[in-house]
């Protein structure tokens, strides 16, 4: 007979109380500025909770501002909604991926103030703030990034959901290493899974990139 | 995840005071995002640190040769440190350096990886249950699938401990800060102390009260003195953890192994410092074989569980190459 | 002009492939029965303007800039989110459901039942019920307060636990091989010179595709359904899904126009299309259900584990006389579908025997997967091989080609061996150091054959159309899960036309245009493109009338030729003729006829890998792997090689990292995410080569051919006899993880 180990109903007792929506005005952050700064302009009717020292986020959604690809972009978010799920299901930004939603595949790659994140494992109050760039940010109109480029020359790509999170990361990469070697350009996309197998072709894309000033 | 509300604090007294039992820190979330997805975890209240920045950021060197790592310091910038340069510094800059992936190592902290919790299977599923939390009565990896588990001081459960900075935090005799409730209740202790005596099931897995914030690591001057060096196997090279890794801090003076430091990690639910090993080798003549026999009886010791017997020939290897690096040997 | 007048039943053409390396070519004349209406096929004489070179893919600017909208990416105004609830033990009844406590719950708009009491439970993750919220944290608050009972039974959980399973000692079948047709199997092997035995082992590998499957559901006001699937068959969903909601399939639109990877797994609506279709009707809102990564892992499908035994030997030549295989499948609940096989030619001059045995678990069920069955018999075909090539004292290299009966993969041996360097890589002494090499690390060489049918089929159509301003579309309502369709598209149509191909726009996955395949059995191309190409030869035809009709030149006076249209001694271009077309466009529909008694039945191919283990902690890195591989006319060369590559590397993911691992008491994966599910990845990456060996097959009016599985069947066994020849002692258990190797070196020793 098997074990019988396994919890009731699958899942612990949570005892939270849900509170219900609250719809308040928009909390705006935009420059650079971090969250409590630009939270502590605004005003008591945001639905923040203002106590001495500490501003609190209840349960449930409010709008922030997030500062994608150079633009404002407002969002109803809870506080435990990712950054991914902010982009995809709020923002309508869905070109970053939610594949492995643990941070172990990449898919979901963008970067924050300049650097590769795992957008599935930021909270969006998070990003409130700070400098987000997604794979529909990178191209300038119908100018495709170098790393784009390559990526379509050298045919690294197949299904493409893996694509938006390691082209990201390919910038990441050049970013960093302007002119990379063949093990650098490894280990920097060493966080991107691709299961059509494209990994050969990819590290041939951000080699071609890097000669076509991909880092600048 | 659950509902929770985010706390967002003006400064470390602040965050202090709104710390609770139904409450959790947060720096970057790494871990602490998987728990909450996977439900093993819902705090009522998330009091985020990570905009603290003043207060726990930072690496700064002083005088005398010692470094101070804010705990927000993220794994990728310990690994690029230019206050790490000194060869004695190199086990953590590798250690951080080879963590998860870019994507982590951009944003994790150094404070998360030493108080992340276990990566074992059976605890981070919410559907099984568990002696460490407390679900259940015992350890289900125990008798179950348990290739990734403990060889070493493994009480009621067989959960490792999983960072990679810790092993050579504890090799370089680092110290941590910590904030209790009041600024007054600050103390710093040997990073081995962080991690509780006896890892039993119902143990947490680091010291800390609910109120109480690890604020920096402080790495001795002694530290930047000789080498030291951080070695891990994996199945995989491309993001996974390890099975077994090893870090090892030597001063070799004269041809002679002057003072020696070694910690293996993911064999233990605690970082697991190898006081016999250290002793075994200072005063003697650095060799392959010096480390092999070394390696032997540390690991005479080990009690592996049905799938994990493996891990103890992997684990004298990944001590043999971690040694053989801070000695400077060649392969 | 191709296209064939007047129509003939028989046509002489010349099939084959030309020599290379050194290697002869084979070349004839045969003559096929060219059904009515098709066009002239292609042959080995045919020179191509565009089919064959190396034409960026089609839609890798929409992948690049994010702008590819997938299934997982469809959110139409209103939508709700839709999560399933799933038994949590693996075998018994459903008892209990509560639905009642999660319908008030906030956002939830509805909960539906998806078994009803009393009804079995087959494995954890059997759908239960649905949920449809606001968002997704909502339905998933709700999914963890729903309460569910059940009764419990004692199914097994892996497959060696099943009462008809072998029992094993040391990894090897201890018990007596079954009696029937003892005595002519038993004959053959008494008769060889040298006889080998083994047992051979696979784990669980689970499809992994990037985008999780599921589709987004919307139920219309006249009660017709449309979705957004991710499937590697639109008909599929739209047949299935019709059938699950009492609809005509008329009723039904299923759009897929990017898929992200299916590799076997995404041929129907499967429970959460269904629970997707009916929240939407049940709400009036567009429902999205798409799965998790644990339910990717547990709850879609895998490649089943497997047992192989395999007696052989050989004659005093070294050639293969006697055969005897028999296999044992796991493939979950399903009971069936747990066959496996390795390429079958090299018993061609030998006694066989095979037989084959399922072993059902209460764990999910099996789904074809990259060559279903076949990386796993290959795996122990070729570890055979591998010993008996042992016993005969002979190198790998040329027992193979002593065996092979196929001259086509008797080339592509020598092409494979001669790029890679297979003579200096090979280890002479196996198990001993190579010179140079530190002596903790081994180093070694393997090869295996690839093997697949062609098993292009009729029924699909394809539709071409010709605008006044000179551009063409092409249209079929099948899917491009990945393989470089809509490109192989344009380029058939522009060569049959003789235009440029970014003159075509090609639009794929919509059940309103004409018929497709499924994605399976590497079908696709070989289906597709005589009919793409059927298409674009009968709308020339057409654009022939238009232009005869508009000049009021007699028909047959003009003729499609080269890109344009010779008319009465007067040359049109494409463009010139195309403004005789008027306002409405001309469609041709292409039809995919009856493949042809061509040359081959199947296609060949060949891998090569080079490992190197380090001893000390038993970590196996792949440093280089080199595929030759033929499918009839390469379409594209960079697109073919793309698949072939992709193929190697899930073979070395299978080979050395992936597995499913259960708990065996409850039945539950444990590592049903990627963090500890271990896909290989950039870092794990060898030096990668494919060489693609066009064949003209003769086969239909293009000679294509499938890619997707042949070069599947072979990385895995590369990879496992380059271990082999590295160690000195081969791993006969997939995945080759460290734990393996340092036991396999520890027995050795």
């Amino acid at each position: 007979m098997r074990d019988r180990d396994l919890r009731e109903g699958g899942s612990r007792p949570s005892g939270f109380s849900r509170r219900s929506f609250l719809k308040g005005a928009s909390v705006a952050a935009v420059g650079t500025g971090l969250a409590t700064e630009a939270l502590a302009d605004a005003a008591p009717t945001d639905g923040l909770i203002r106590e001495d020292g500490v501003t609190t986020v209840p349960k449930g959604a409010l709008e922030i501002t997030l500062r994608v690809n150079g633009e404002d972009v407002a969002v109803t978010v809870e506080p435990r909604t990712t950054l991914l799920d902010a982009l995809r299901d709020r923002a309508g930004l869905t070109g970053t991926k939610k594949v492995c939603d643990r941070g172990a595949c990449g898919a979901c790659t963008l970067l924050l103030d300049g650097k590769p994140a795992n957008s599935c494992l930021t909270l969006a109050w998070d990003a409130v703030g700070r400098e987000i760039t997604t794979i529909e940010g990178l191209a300038d109109g119908e100018n495709l990034h170098p790393v784009q480029q390559a990526f379509v020359e050298c045919d690294a790509l197949q299904c493409g959901f893996c694509t938006p999170g390691m082209v990201m990361s390919s910038v990441a990469c050049l970013q960093k290493h302007a002119t990379p070697t063949p093990e650098q350009i490894r280990h920097e996309l060493s966080g991107n899974i691709c299961r059509c197998g494209t990994y050969g072709r990819v590290f041939e894309a951000v080699a071609n990139a890097a000669k076509n000033g991909g880092g600048r | 995840m659950n509902a929770f509300e985010l706390s967002l604090p003006d400064t470390l007294a602040d965050a202090a005071r709104k710390a609770g039992p139904n409450s959790a820190f947060k720096a970057a979330g790494i871990d602490l995002i998987d728990r909450l997805k996977e439900r093993i975890d819902d705090p009522e209240t998330v009091v985020d640190l990570l905009r603290l920045r003043d207060e726990l950021g930072g690496i700064q060197a002083t005088a005398n040769g010692a470094v101070r790592l804010g705990a927000l310091t993220t794994l990728q910038e310990l690994a690029d440190a230019t206050a790490l340069d000194a060869p004695g510094f190199g086990a953590l800059r590798e250690a951080c350096g080879e963590a998860a992936t870019p994507q982590v190592r951009a944003r994790a902290t150094l404070g998360g990886n030493l108080l992340q919790k276990n990566r074992c299977w059976y605890y981070r599923s919410n559907a099984f249950s568990c002696a460490h939390d407390g679900s259940g009565d015992r350890c289900l990896a125990w008798h179950g699938e348990n290739k990734f588990h403990a060889l070493f001081g493994t009480v009621d459960c067989v959960r490792v401990h999983p960072s990679n900075a810790a092993p050579a935090l504890v090799a370089l005799g680092a110290e941590v800060e910590i904030r209790g409730a009041d600024a007054d209740s600050s103390r710093r202790i040997p990073i081995r102390a962080l991690y509780p005596q006896s890892p039993a099931a119902r143990a947490p897995e680091h010291v800390l009260a609910d109120e109480e914030i690890l604020v920096a690591v402080h790495l001795p001057a002694s530290a930047a003195a000789g080498r030291s060096a951080y070695r891990e196997s994996r199945e995989k090279l491309s993001f996974d953890w390890a099975t077994t890794a090893a870090a090892a801090h030597l001063v070799v003076e004269g041809g002679k192994i002057a003072r020696a430091s070694v910690c293996l990690g993911a064999v233990a639910p605690n970082p697991w410092p190898l006081d016999d090993v250290a002793e075994r080798i200072t005063g003697q003549t650095p060799s392959r074989e010096l480390f092999a026999d070394a390696a032997r009886r540390a690991f005479r010791r080990a009690q592996p569980l049905r799938h994990n017997a493996y891990k103890v020939e992997v684990g004298q290897a990944i001590l043999v190459d971690a040694l053989a690096a801070a000695a400077g040997l060649e392969d | 002009m191709s296209f064939r007048r007047p129509p003939r039943d028989e046509h002489t053409m010349k099939v084959g492939f030309v020599g290379r390396g050194g290697s002869p070519g084979v070349s004839r004349q045969v003559t096929v029965d060219v059904p009515a209406g098709d066009l002239t096929p292609w042959d080995l004489d045919t020179k191509f303007k565009t089919v064959g070179g190396r034409t960026d893919r089609l839609d890798a600017v929409a992948k690049v800039t994010g702008r590819a909208k997938y299934a997982e990416d469809m959110r139409p105004a209103g939508m709700l989110y839709g999560v399933l609830v799933r038994a949590t033990i693996p075998d018994g009844r459903l008892e209990g459901l509560d639905l009642d406590a999660v319908r008030g719950m906030p956002g939830v708009r509805a909960a539906i039942p998806l078994k009803d009491l009393g009804n079995r439970v087959r494995w954890v993750g059997d759908p239960v019920a649905a949920i449809a919220a606001d968002t997704l944290d909502q339905a998933y608050d709700a999914l963890a307060r729903v309460k569910a009972e059940y009764t419990e039974g004692d199914a097994p959980i892996d497959f060696r636990d099943h009462e008809n399973a072998p029992a094993l000692r040391d990894g090897v079948v201890d018990e007596p091989w079954p009696s029937q047709d003892a005595a002519k199997i038993e004959q053959a092997l008494a008769d060889c010179e040298r006889t080998a035995e083994g047992t051979w082992i696979c784990e669980v590998q689970t499809h992994s595709s990037l985008e999780p499957h599921g589709l987004v559901a919307h139920f219309q006001e006249d009660d017709s359904l449309e979705v957004w699937a991710s499937t590697q068959a639109v008909f599929g969903v739209q047949s299935g899904l019709a059938r699950a909601m009492g609809l005509q399939p008329a009723k039904v639109r299923v759009h897929a126009e990017f898929v992200g990877g299916g590799f076997g797994s995404k041929f129907g609506p499967d429970a959460e299309g269904v629970a997707a279709a009916r929240l939407s009707k049940e709400t009036g809102r567009p429902v999205r259900v798409l799965l998790s990564r644990f339910e990717e892992h547990t709850c879609a499908g895998n490649r089943p584990s497997a047992i192989m035994r395999i007696r052989a030997g050989v004659d005093a030549d070294g050639k293969i006389t006697a055969w005897d295989y028999q296999s044992w499948g796991g493939p979950g609940y399903a009971g069936r579908g747990g066959g496996t096989r390795g390429v079958p030619q090299w018993t061609h001059a030998a006694v066989t025997r095979n037989s084959q045995s399922d072993l059902a678990t209460a764990t999910d069920a099996g789904r074809s997967m990259r060559a279903p069955g076949w990386p796993q018999g290959n795996f122990a075909t070729e570890g055979m091989l591998e010993a008996l090539a042992s016993e005969a004292g002979m190198d790998s290299l040329a027992f193979r080609l002593l065996n092979d009966p196929d001259p086509l993969r008797q080339m592509e041996w020598r092409i494979g061996a001669e790029r890679f360097g297979w003579a200096d890589r090979v280890n002479p002494t196996p198990g001993k150091p190579r010179e140079g090499d530190a002596p903790r690390i081994l180093r070694g060489a393997g090869l295996a054959a690839a093997f697949w049918g062609q098993m292009g089929r009729p029924g699909n159509g394809a539709t071409c159309r010709i605008h006044q301003d000179g551009t063409v579309e092409a249209r079929s309502g099948a899917q491009d899960i990945g393989t470089g369709m809509k490109t192989l598209m344009a380029m058939l149509t522009a060569e049959e036309l003789g235009i440029e191909v970014a003159a075509v726009k090609v639009t794929m996955g919509d059940s309103n245009d004409p018929v497709g395949p499924g994605s399976g059995g590497s079908t696709t191309t070989p289906s597709l493109a005589p009919t793409v190409r059927h298409a674009a030869g009968l709308a020339a035809r057409q654009l022939c009338e238009r232009v005869a009709d508009a000049l009021g030149v007699a028909p047959e006076k003009v003729t499609y030729r080269d890109g344009g249209i010779d008319a009465d001694g007067k040359r049109l271009s494409f463009r010139e003729a195309c403004r005789h077309v008027g306002p409405n466009p001309i469609e041709a529909t292409g039809q995919r006829q009856r493949n042809y008694e061509g040359y081959a039945e199947h296609i060949c191919g060949c891998q090569f890998a080079e490992v190197e283990v380090d001893t000390h902690t038993g970590v196996v890195r792949v440093t280089k792997m080199l595929a030759v591989q033929d499918c009839g006319l390469v379409l594209n060369e960079k697109l073919a090689e793309s698949q072939v590559i992709g193929a190697m590397i899930q073979g070395l993911s299978y080979a050395l990292h992936e597995q499913r691992v259960m708990d065996r008491e409850v039945g539950r994966m444990l590592n049903g995410d990627f963090l500890h599910y271990k896909v290989a990845g950039p870092a794990d990456m060898p030096e990668l080569e494919a060489i693609m060996q066009p064949v003209a097959n003769g086969m239909n009016n293009v000679g294509a051919a499938g890619l997707g599985e042949a070069p599947a069947v072979a990385a895995p066994a590369a990879i496992a006899n380059a271990v082999a020849n590295a160690l000195g002692v081969p791993v006969r258990h997939l995945p080759i993880t460290p734990d393996k190797v340092l036991a396999a070196l520890a027995k050795r020793r």
